[in-house]
């Protein structure tokens, strides 16, 4: 497999990602067609049917879908509804990881939340 | 192109007094790329020979579409399988040239793609009129490889078409064989050594260890049922009460457990004080078929 | 059954090629060196002795049929029976054309004109030699097809083959070689030993049927069986 994939989680689900945020950063807009299921194969190297998954994923999600005979498809709104699953998904994958090792270094929750306040502070900066 | 189902029950072979394939069931699907992988000496060679009807069996039935494969022409017709190619045969060199083989499979492989053979030999940059022990131990891969995908046979069988290439060289093999397959939806069997670099390119993958059939599954639901649990012994024990361990690997204190077992059973570990990380298609290779010789 | 023929045909064609080209030049030598007006020499020697170097070539080329080839074909997805019989048509040809080839040799002195010898030209040339021949040549490639399943089965075994069949072949075709020879021939018939030198063709000509029928349900059931490299 090729370039950026690595190892570290299923394939399918990185391919997803990569969509989901190739849509959040506007390489792909509503309406847009996305690459085939034999595009990303050949693209990365990897199974057809991995990639397909990874699309499968998606429109699941409501984040693309089909034209018969022509291919992949940005939704309308698809943006929108990356975000919407991604911050469901947020308290999971960052918060509780965060306090968690937080704990492990045992900082207390005072420090933590100004620690994430200086953050929002620089990020308002920039 | 369509191929049958090509199905192996309670396969039993013995060579001498060693049994070497224990009451094996396997079901090849058409449609897939699949992936057998194994350590030496667990049995692919014998067992893809069996299955094409080119090895004899004890017991058990092998079919293809329902018939059985022994002397039979449709099985025969429609079942590639390009082994490794030997620079020495019988008493002496193999002098026949790939010209020979090119001509031989063109006579036995009814769908035989000429002008893709030729593109191929051109690629590959091999001379028809050369023979086999003058060849390197990378062409001869080449041209397995080169027979294997210019047969496009329904069912098209590759034992360890990546020997002896170098990285780049099999880059290129995998990039070919996808592309062939996006094209033609054949069903591929490829049986390597070499595991991590192919995990991406196998729907399915087969392990086959000492004789059985370990697991045949897609592969990343095979991937997704292991884990790496490591941290803090005691930690890493009580974690691992519940699961199913394969394997140990201890620093110290530090302890990492190789694990099977996901989702819910993982939820013990997810709130402990130890790193869960994943394991890829080799992690789990060795972690099922390392019997603990590697610590 | 077609498909092995015509995998068959591939090395066939390059096996009698160099028969022919053999052939070709030791007439050539002859002509070239003057043996065909008298003169000894080596070529002579190969010009005489053809025949018996026809027999050995052939059973090399048996061996490759039942090893090298066999293992090719089933390789590729041969269906045995068929291949068997490719075997055997292949055994036909080789026989058929070593004959014709043998009958062109041995009448060549009378044809081109050379000058006549006390023993005649090429090994066992008459009638009894030109019936035989083609049995015999059955019988090189059949020897030739087990030599090479017995190697592939164990060394050993092979290698005494090898050694029995050269020693067999050697010892017909001296055999032959006195019989095509009148003087000698009625020199031993005249002798005491005359009834089993009388009887030695019918024994050798039984032999070689003996060799023949075994070899063929060794080489069947070695098909039938055999498992690819």
């Amino acid at each position: 497999m090729h370039g950026t994939l690595n190892d570290q989680s299923l394939i399918y689900l990185q391919i997803a990602k990569m969509l989901e945020d190739d849509i959040l950063r506007g390489v792909y807009r509503e309406e847009e067609q996305v690459p085939s299921t034999n595009e990303l194969a050949r693209g990365y190297n990897i199974n057809p049917a991995t990639a397909a998954k990874g699309i499968n994923l998606l429109v699941a999600d409501g984040i693309l879908y089909k034209k018969r005979g022509i291919g992949m498809f940005v939704s309308r709104g698809a943006g929108e509804t990356v975000k919407q699953k991604r911050k469901a998904a947020f308290y999971d994958g960052y918060v509780k990881p965060l306090v968690k090792e937080g704990a492990s270094l045992e900082l207390t929750g005072e420090e933590l939340l100004a620690m994430v306040e200086r953050a929002i502070g620089e990020g308002e900066d920039q | 192109m369509s191929a049958g189902v090509l199905q192996a029950r309670g396969l039993c072979k013995s060579y001498k007094d060693k049994e070497v394939l224990h009451n094996l069931d396997l079901t090849i699907e058409p449609g897939k790329i699949y992936g057998l992988i194994g350590r030496n000496g667990a049995g692919k060679t014998t067992l893809l020979g069996i299955l094409t009807a080119q090895n004899t069996k004890n017991s058990g039935e092998v079919t293809y579409e329902g018939q059985p494969v022994w002397e039979n022409q449709q099985a025969l017709n429609d079942i590639c399988f390009s082994r490794e190619l030997q620079p020495n045969l019988f008493s002496g060199r193999n002098n026949l040239k790939i010209k020979h083989y090119l001509k031989s499979a063109a006579i036995y492989y009814p769908n035989w793609d000429g002008e893709y053979a030729r593109q191929l030999l051109e690629e590959f940059k091999l001379e028809e009129k050369k023979k086999i022990y003058q060849l390197s131990k990378g062409q001869m891969s080449m041209v397995t490889i080169l027979i294997a995908l210019a047969s496009r046979s329904p069912i098209t069988i590759l034992d360890e078409p990546a020997a002896g290439l170098d990285v780049v060289m099999r880059e290129r093999f995998y990039q070919l064989l996808l592309e062939d397959f996006a094209q033609t939806n054949r069903t591929f069997i490829v049986s390597t050594h070499i595991i991590e670099e192919a995990a991406s390119v196998f729907e399915q993958v087969i392990i086959l260890d000492e004789g059985r059939i370990l697991e045949n599954c897609p592969t990343e639901e095979l991937i997704d049922q292991f884990r790496y649990i490591s941290g803090r012994e005691d930690e890493v024990d009580r974690v691992c009460a519940g699961l199913e361990v394969l394997s140990v690997h201890q620093m110290g204190r530090h302890k990492t457990a190789a694990v099977r077992g996901g989702g819910v059973k993982l939820d013990a570990a997810r709130q402990a004080d130890v790193d869960i990380a994943p394991m890829n298609l080799q992690n789990v290779f060795v972690a099922l078929c390392g019997h603990g010789d590697t610590q | 059954m077609v498909k092995s023929i015509r995998f068959l045909r591939q090395f066939i064609w390059i096996n009698l090629s160099a028969i022919f080209a053999f052939a070709a030049i030791v007439i050539l030598g002859c002509y070239a060196t003057g043996v065909t007006r008298g003169a000894d020499n080596l070529f002579k020697s190969y010009f005489q002795a053809f025949p018996l170097m026809m027999l050995f070539i052939l059973y090399i080329y048996g061996f490759a049929l039942c090893t090298s080839s066999l293992n090719l074909a089933l390789s590729f997805g041969a269906r045995r029976r068929d291949f068997f019989w490719g075997i055997q048509g292949s055994i036909l040809l080789y026989t058929v054309v070593c004959w014709l080839l043998q009958m062109f040799m041995s009448s060549l002195p009378a044809l081109g004109n050379w000058s006549q010898l006390d023993r005649p030209w090429v090994m066992g040339s008459g009638s009894v030699w030109t019936g035989i021949f083609p049995l015999l040549c059955l019988t090189a490639l059949v020897l030739g097809c087990l030599s090479g399943v017995a190697m592939a089965r164990s060394r050993v075994a092979g290698v005494i083959l090898i050694v029995a069949a050269v020693l067999a072949l050697l010892a017909g075709s001296v055999v032959l070689f006195i019989m095509s020879d009148l003087q000698m021939w009625f020199f031993l018939l005249e002798g005491e030993w005359s009834g089993m030198w009388g009887s030695l063709p019918y024994v050798l000509l039984g032999l070689a049927l003996l060799v023949l029928l075994l070899g063929e349900v060794v080489i069947w059931r070695t098909v039938k069986g055999y498992v690819v490299r």
